[in-house]
């Protein structure tokens, strides 16, 4: 019999720990005690090492992904010898996910159902009427997911029914934590993903092959082009949402776009100094545009002609400062809404932005989330642009372009320096501001991120 | 003859006690204070009480379904016996017998039986615990004519006699099984022949005369205490009442109704001792005033008692 | 249609087939003259005859096992035990004999019997004449068992079970001889053995009842209809051949199954009844645990409150509904 490579508990308040990286790959000998995998617990990196000499039959968890201690992870035996049952779950996580997490709902494959019925034992294991098992089953839900509200906080037909009904149109496989994200990043449609890990689960490698393959049907279709000429794909909801909105901006608004260099040396020792308290606080990383939201926030304060709608009857000149945040997605461009943004401290700003990102990769942010805004910001620095000029996102006056921070050589005190530098475009709508009050905005803007003491 | 006068007032008494029982059940039955079904045994006290006056006190007997007489003369507490019919906690049986169960296994009354022909094995089986442990004592298995057609009856008559039990096969022929006359559950008129069948002594005796019934129990115990084995009696008597509170006697006429209770036992034996001069009629009336004041003491014991609670459903399943 | 009772229905039905087929003849301890210890056979001497209609002395083994002999042989006997209790006397005939007589004569014989078991509690007749035995049959192949709970099944499944070629133990409901209600006259009603029947539809539990208690569990249904609970209630009527279709194609609209018996819980038939729900298709579509409610493990006790709290009652039943419905 395989015996099971398990997520080891390193500490009395360890609950889960990360996969950092395998050092062997399935089907390689491994001798007791030589190390095995290396994890992350919420202390320490460590290595694992083989509790028996035999060869890494399987692995059951992808490098990165986060897995409740006790998790089965791979299994070590005799080649070729056969695995037992799946039990990925530890004996005693699953009743604590239905109890505490019940939103947490992922979904998984059918075959992964059996190991949810092969926990009934209820030394924490699921205790579930078979009809729920039914439906779950046929509807591809992990038991382990839905909140019980029977006798003992027995699973009924009920729940699942309620499960599904808030769910909506679930997603139904059981996939790793990396592939996971892969997916979302990708936009790839998991149900459409046929999983190669144990019980059908859908690993990274499954991910980047179906990414793989459509990376070289793009290709083909490039070739297809040139063969063809042409192809038509058809617009998405999405798709056609922005490209009306833009028209009605571009062809609505005369717009023109100012830029102006920032020096972000001290906007990056600011970073630097604040980013591990934040990280403490938070669990996030801040950002340079977090920063920039920041120092933005506070110039809209000042200048209200910037912070301002053209409404029927005049123009609104908006007393809160709701700063919009572009995050670019596979589908197509959301702008998620930061509330508020000139009341937060810069710890608030990172945590509401990245919450708000992150529900926007997983398509769950409501129609509240992505209303409201006065400005919008848009960040292309990631992709290394140097600079340039944003639409304006309707009803909005003006919007900001924030493009790729760069070491460039530049006269400081008329001597060259290289300095991190960065350039803002802020596109304007002439009908509602000028282009003196947009270049002092632009101006202040910069002030404020060369010297960010300046605030204090 | 080796009846004593205290014997002769004491079976008067019973007999007085066991008719005053089955009147005073007779009258609660009727009025729906008592349960169930039962069968009285009006008109049969000589054969009952006479036999057991009969026995040691620590002889055993099984009684039947028609069994109040039978219990009565083996010397009983009438106070838990009326408690039991009323199913009181304070019954012999804590309330869960009833009239068809009445048991003192302590004072050897093995219990009375639901099932006709039910105490010939449980008989059997209690001679041969008496013969193996040399108890000296014995068994008086009480039954109808009826059950002297079960199966039962023949198989512990045959291994009775095989066995040499100490057991006395007391058949109160009362003339009908239920409703079935004699006549037409078997073919011969006197149960006690079929003794010879088993190689046993098998004897007749008249059930309402409560003196002979006395005197051939008396001299059948003996032997059978000597180790010679069964024997089988055949009491001719008669109930005067229905077999059971629901029967509308269609089955028989009043005239042999009528015809029996002038050959009511209590009445022969009043008679007998008042003729022989050893009571006064006085004296024996004071005896049945007493006999009835105890059933009334009885009465008022019972409708005193508790219920059994309802916890005591689920006890005594099990030893 | 004429309304009549328990015991009137099951007279209707042995006088129809003794009229229809001079072969049918009815044996047993005081059914002549004294119409039976319930009053189930008054006026059928008088019809039929001594020779039809046989009072037999008190021997239950022989009865039993006369019904036997004389089935094998071409008649069709009905044979009642004045209590279903004394076929523990009878047993021998009934288990050894009847059942089995066709299957070891390689299927030569056939033995077209009806043993009529007046059984249950409530009366007052403490341990030995209260018992519901019916599981102990069901234990025999060879063996159908019906157990009819109103006057109208009493009729047409006796017919059946009267024509039917193979001992039938009947079980009846003493506590049911008075009940009334409308019973066809036709001569050919005759209900199929083997056929469970919907006494009540629901679509929320199944309660699966049989005898006395089917009464119960209807009125139970009605309690909890108040209460929003609605209640199918399946009549199994024949418990070998047991109508296993209807009971799972019941379980599985409702999701929720309840098994009600009178006999004591312990190796009873409520809890073959659960076994076959559980073992069947219906499984998946389980909500609840299936519940047997049945007779205390205990031998019927004299008292009347203690006998009362033997079997289960209307609220117990009522409960039992609520339970599976996490209410």
């Amino acid at each position: 019999m395989a015996t099971e490579v398990i997520m080891p508990k390193a500490g009395m308040a360890m609950e889960e720990g990360t996969v950092v990286k395998w050092l062997k790959k399935e089907g390689e000998t491994v001798e007791k005690g030589e190390p095995l995998l290396e994890i992350i617990t919420d202390k320490v990196n460590m290595e694992i090492e083989a509790e028996i000499s035999g060869t890494l039959l399987k692995i059951l968890a992808d490098e990165g992904e986060v897995l409740p201690v006790m998790t089965v992870i791979g299994y070590i035996g005799a080649p070729g010898e056969a695995l037992p049952e799946e039990k990925n779950a530890p004996s005693t996580a699953s009743e604590t996910v239905v109890q505490s997490n019940p939103e947490a709902k992922a979904p998984v494959s059918g075959a992964d159902l059996a190991a949810d019925e092969a926990t009934t034992g209820f030394e924490g294991g699921l205790r579930a009427t078979p009809a729920s098992r039914k439906l779950a089953r046929e509807a591809g839900i992990a038991l382990s997911r839905v909140a019980g509200t029977g006798p003992k906080g027995r699973i009924q037909k009920s729940d699942v029914e309620a499960y599904l009904a808030d769910e909506g149109s679930a997603e139904s496989t059981h996939v790793s934590a990396l592939a996971k994200r892969i997916s979302d990043a990708e936009g790839i449609d998991l149900s459409q993903v046929k999983g190669t890990g144990h019980a059908g689960k859908v690993m990274s490698r499954d991910v980047m092959n179906i990414l793989d393959g459509t990376l070289s049907r793009q290709a083909e279709a490039s070739d297809t082009v040139a063969a063809n000429d042409s192809y038509v794909e058809p617009l998405s909801s999405v798709r056609k949402v922005i490209a009306k909105r833009m028209t009605e901006s571009f062809f609505t608004a005369p717009t023109f776009t100012l830029n102006i260099d920032v020096d972000m040396t001290e906007a990056a020792a600011l970073r630097e100094r604040v980013k591990p308290r934040i990280l403490a606080a938070t669990g996030y990383k801040v950002t340079y545009t977090d920063i920039i939201v920041l120092m933005t926030a506070q110039a809209l304060k000042k200048f209200p002609a910037v912070n301002a709608s053209l409404v029927e009857g005049g123009i609104e000149y908006h007393n809160r400062v709701h700063v919009g945040i572009a995050v670019g997605k596979p589908e197509g461009l959301v702008v998620p809404v930061l509330k508020n943004a000139d009341q937060m401290k810069l710890e608030s700003i990172v945590s509401a932005s990245k919450e708000l990102i992150e529900k926007a990769n997983k398509n769950k942010l409501k129609p509240d989330d992505m209303s409201g805004s006065t400005f919008t910001v848009s960040n292309l620095g990631m992709y290394g642009i140097s600079h340039f000029n944003p639409i304006i996102n309707q009803p909005n006056s003006a919007i900001l372009g924030v493009s790729a921070i760069i070491d460039k050589v530049v006269a400081v005190n008329g001597e060259p320096c290289v300095r991190p530098m960065m350039t803002l475009s802020l596109t304007i709508d002439h009908r509602v501001v000028d282009g003196a009050p947009g270049a002092a905005f632009m101006q202040y803007l910069k002030q404020l991120l060369e010297d960010p003491y300046g605030l204090l | 003859m080796s009846i004593k006068k205290s014997d002769f007032k004491e079976m008067y008494k019973r007999m007085n006690e066991a008719r005053a029982f089955e009147e005073k059940v007779s009258y609660f039955f009727a009025r729906g204070m008592i349960h169930g079904t039962t069968h009285l045994s009006v008109g049969q006290e000589a054969s009952a009480v006479g036999a057991c006056m009969a026995l040691k006190s620590d002889d055993l007997i099984t009684s039947t379904h028609r069994g109040h007489s039978q219990v009565i003369g083996k010397g009983i507490d009438l106070n838990k016996m009326m408690a039991e019919l009323l199913g009181k906690q304070t019954g012999y049986c804590k309330g869960k017998g009833g009239s068809m169960h009445i048991a003192d296994v302590d004072a050897g009354n093995l219990g009375a039986n639901g099932v006709v022909g039910g105490g010939h094995g449980i008989a059997v089986c209690a001679a041969i615990t008496q013969k193996l442990k040399k108890t000296g004592k014995i068994v008086l298995c009480f039954f109808g004519d009826g059950a002297a057609n079960e199966g039962s009856f023949h198989e512990a008559l045959n291994l009775a006699s095989v066995w040499k039990l100490p057991v006395i096969f007391y058949c109160e022929n009362n003339l009908y099984g239920m409703s079935t006359p004699i006549s037409k559950h078997m073919n011969i008129k006197d149960i006690y022949k079929r003794a010879e069948a088993y190689g046993i002594p098998g004897y007749a005796i008249d059930g309402n005369n409560a003196v002979e019934v006395f005197n051939k129990v008396e001299e059948v115990a003996k032997y059978v205490r000597e180790g010679n084995g069964p024997v089988l009696i055949e009491s001719k008597t008669y109930r005067w009442l229905g077999h059971s509170k629901s029967d509308a006697n269609v089955y028989r006429t009043k005239e042999e109704i009528e015809s029996w209770k002038e050959k009511d036992p209590i009445l022969a034996l009043e008679k007998y001792l008042v003729g022989e001069g050893l009571f006064t009629e006085a004296a024996l009336k004071k005896v049945k005033q007493q006999a009835y004041d105890d059933i009334e003491a009885a009465v008022q014991y019972a409708n005193e008692s508790p219920n059994p609670p309802i916890e005591s459903l689920l006890e005594d399943v099990y030893a | 249609m004429k309304e009549m009772t328990y015991a009137e229905a099951i007279r209707a039905a042995m006088s129809e087939e003794m009229r229809r087929d001079p072969d049918v003849i009815f044996m047993g301890e005081d059914i002549g003259l004294y119409g039976g210890a319930f009053g189930v056979s008054v006026g059928m001497f008088e019809e039929f005859g001594p020779d039809r209609v046989r009072d037999t002395p008190i021997s239950e083994a022989v009865i039993a096992g006369a019904a036997a002999g004389a089935a094998v042989t071409g008649m069709r006997p009905i044979a009642e035990l004045m209590f279903m209790d004394f076929s523990t006397i009878a047993m021998d005939s009934l288990v050894n004999q009847a059942a089995k007589m066709r299957y070891m004569f390689g299927g030569k014989a056939k033995v077209p019997m009806v043993l009529r078991c007046p059984a249950g509690s409530g009366t007052g007749a403490a341990a030995q004449h209260s018992q519901s035995l019916e599981a102990w049959f069901c234990h025999v192949p060879g063996l159908k068992v019906v157990t009819p709970s109103t006057p109208a099944d009493a009729k047409g499944l006796l017919k059946a079970a009267i024509r039917d070629d193979n001992p039938v133990v009947f079980v009846e409901q003493k506590l049911l001889y008075r009940q009334k209600g409308m019973v066809p006259e036709e001569d050919d009603f005759i209900l199929e053995i083997g056929k469970a029947d919907i006494k009540r539809e629901g679509s929320d539990v199944t309660v699966v009842v049989y005898g006395r208690m089917l009464q119960r569990a209807l009125e139970a249904a009605e309690i909890v209809a108040k209460e929003g609970i609605d209640v199918e209630v399946v009549d199994p009527m024949t418990l070998v051949p047991l109508d296993k279709e209807t009971i799972i194609n019941s379980v599985k609209k409702t999701g929720r199954a309840i098994v009600v018996n009178e006999a004591v819980k312990t190796g009873g038939y409520a809890g073959e009844i659960a076994a076959v729900i559980a073992e069947s298709d219906a499984f998946d579509y389980l909500d609840a645990p299936v519940l047997r409610l049945a007779g205390k493990d205990v031998p019927i006790p004299y008292n009347p409150d203690l006998e009362k709290a033997v079997v289960p009652s209307v609220n117990e039943i009522a409960d039992a509904i609520r339970t599976v419905m996490n209410r």
